[in-house]
């Protein structure tokens, strides 16, 4: 027979009162809980009988304790002159029993231990703010500075756009969580003093794991953006390595510095270290993920199923099976960009075709995409010496079907066979080895514009 | 506007300014309010550590010795008069009592 289980408990930090019936109970069965461990809750096996278990909070105890402090000793010796051993503690959280018949209890002041445990919280959850507000910010220098670069390379980078995202959520989860635990703390001290008795706190368990349900989607929808639906499994693994090297390494920090400034400093370095290593990660490894590449056969189109929208076939009537076309795509919630490179491969052909898809998908933003694609400009020296720019210049929009339409070049006189043409939600870039005729350009348009 | 603390005095508290009228060891209040009371208060050895340092830092109470891990107080003059100031504001509650229904 088994003298030790580890068990796994389906209960919350707040569900105080439930933690204390479970252990009792288990008590009644013939398991006393004798700390938590690696796998579980640990539990040795002992004659059947009733146990009274307390749960309380010492405010003045931190994570970067590596020892019990001189305060914490002396809290245990008053609890222990009173009859309750000592079992475990997470951090601020202290188990304890009694085996009296009728002990008195640890708090017997309701309202002083609803201060109590609202220093342990105050503590937490000004931390989680205050942290979670520092990389929105980051994260939001970092999108104004690439804003101002680029819209279009901003809101088409999904792990910017994701991260920005993911950190958004965080921080509002943290301020949800702020505003929930001051709601309870004025709730519950009123409470407490009225009725002399500590009130429960049921609704506080199911409103934590909810919003940790909400944390843990946003991750993983944070991470599909990112990476793609298989990048989640990357992104799992990477969570599990870190965590498990984090616990043996947290434990050797604690064992080596018996110093709380030092363990607190030593655990902020490995902290940002980590975070810096998986930024890195992230930002070599995700563009690899991030940007859909196609090519035939069997290539992926994101959009457009197995083939670009328009190809040199459509307008060179050029035969299929010499087509060739690759080319990428980035797309987020925002702006789809989509890169197409076409040629027919056959002998002696020259006709080729390159063209940028920007669908918008926001309508706020469309005049600023344009602008920033009519942006372009170059300067050549003419024969004559004469310095020359190059830009976009309005064209007829009608024979392409388009509400606007822009050639580059000089004038119209003096231009490139590269087009910028806008319809409703797209705005399309083509450069052609060719000029396209009228009906090419009708064909371009009745693509396009549905 | 929110009440100081300390202004009114809970049962507990009163007990364990109480007991510090003479240099007293922290844990050691815990056995001498039930023999005060005859078992009608206790308090809490999480509640008696709290309150204990709640009055060190208000300056009610002060630390007199430390012997190993066991630490004295006594009253201090300020404690002294918060105290006061309960047991006046408990007589006029008895004697208003006394007014009305004897």
């Amino acid at each position: 027979m088994r003298n030790i289980k580890y068990v796994r408990p389906f209960l919350n930090f707040y569900n105080r009162e439930g933690i204390i019936r479970y252990l009792e109970k288990q008590a009644r069965k013939g398991w006393m809980f004798a700390g938590f461990g690696g796998l579980g809750w640990k539990f040795r096996r002992i004659e059947p009988k009733e146990v009274h278990f307390s749960i309380v909070y010492f405010k003045d105890a931190s994570v970067y304790d590596s020892v019990p402090t001189q305060e914490l000793i002396e809290f245990w010796d008053y609890c222990a002159h009173a009859g309750w051993v000592f079992v475990e503690s997470s951090v601020n959280m202290q188990i304890f029993y009694n085996e009296s018949e009728a002990p008195t209890p640890i708090e017997t002041d309701p309202v002083l231990e609803v201060e109590n445990m609202h220093k342990v919280e105050k503590k937490k959850i000004v931390t989680e703010l205050i942290r979670t507000l520092c990389f929105l910010a980051f994260m939001g220098i970092c999108g104004y500075m690439a804003y101002r670069r680029s819209i279009i390379d901003l809101l088409t980078n999904r792990v910017m756009v994701s991260l920005g995202f993911g950190w958004a959520m965080a921080f509002l989860i943290a301020v949800i969580r702020a505003a929930e635990h001051y709601f309870w703390y004025t709730s519950v001290k009123r409470r407490a003093a009225r009725s002399g008795v500590f009130p429960e706190s049921g609704s506080r368990t199911v409103i934590s794991q909810i919003l940790d349900c909400v944390l843990a989607v946003t991750v993983l929808v944070l991470f599909a953006s990112m990476f793609g639906w298989k990048g989640i499994v990357f992104g799992v693994l990477l969570l599990v390595v870190i965590l498990l090297a984090c616990i043996p390494i947290s434990r050797w920090i604690s064992d080596q510095l018996y110093d709380h400034q030092k363990t607190k400093l030593v655990t902020y370095g490995i902290a940002a270290a980590i975070m810096l290593v998986i930024i890195m990660l992230v930002s070599v490894l995700a563009p690899h993920f991030q940007v859909d590449q196609f090519a035939p056969p069997g290539s992926r189109w994101a959009r457009y199923k197995q083939e670009p929208p328009l190809s040199t076939a459509d307008l060179l009537g050029a035969d299929e099976a010499e087509l060739r076309y690759s080319g990428w795509v980035e797309e987020t919630p925002f702006l789809a960009r989509f890169e197409v490179y076409t040629y027919a491969d056959y002998p002696n052909a020259a006709e080729k075709m390159d063209y940028t898809i920007l669908e918008i998908k926001i309508p706020a933003i469309y005049n600023q995409c344009k602008s920033e694609m009519m942006e372009q400009s170059s300067v050549r020296v003419s024969e004559t010496g004469e310095i020359i720019t190059e830009r976009y210049f309005s064209i007829a929009a009608a024979p392409w079907g388009a509400k606007e339409a822009f050639q580059y070049g000089i004038d119209e006189t003096d231009c490139r066979n590269v087009w910028l043409l806008c319809y409703e939600d797209l705005i399309v870039e083509i450069t052609m080895s060719f000029d396209p005729d009228e009906e090419q350009r009708l064909i371009i348009g009745q693509i396009f514009a549905n | 506007m929110p009440r100081a603390r300390f202004q009114t005095l809970t049962e507990q508290m009163f007990y364990i300014l109480l007991c510090l009228k003479e240099e007293c060891c922290g844990i050691d209040i815990m056995d001498k309010i039930p023999d005060m009371t005859a078992g009608r208060v206790s308090v809490g050895s999480g509640t008696l550590y709290n309150l204990l340092e709640q009055f060190l830092e208000e300056g009610m109470t002060a630390q007199t010795r430390i012997d190993g891990r066991r630490r004295s107080y006594i009253l201090t003059e300020k404690g002294r008069k918060t105290l006061e100031a309960e047991y006046q504001r408990l007589k006029w509650l008895v004697d208003d009592y006394a007014r009305i229904f004897r």
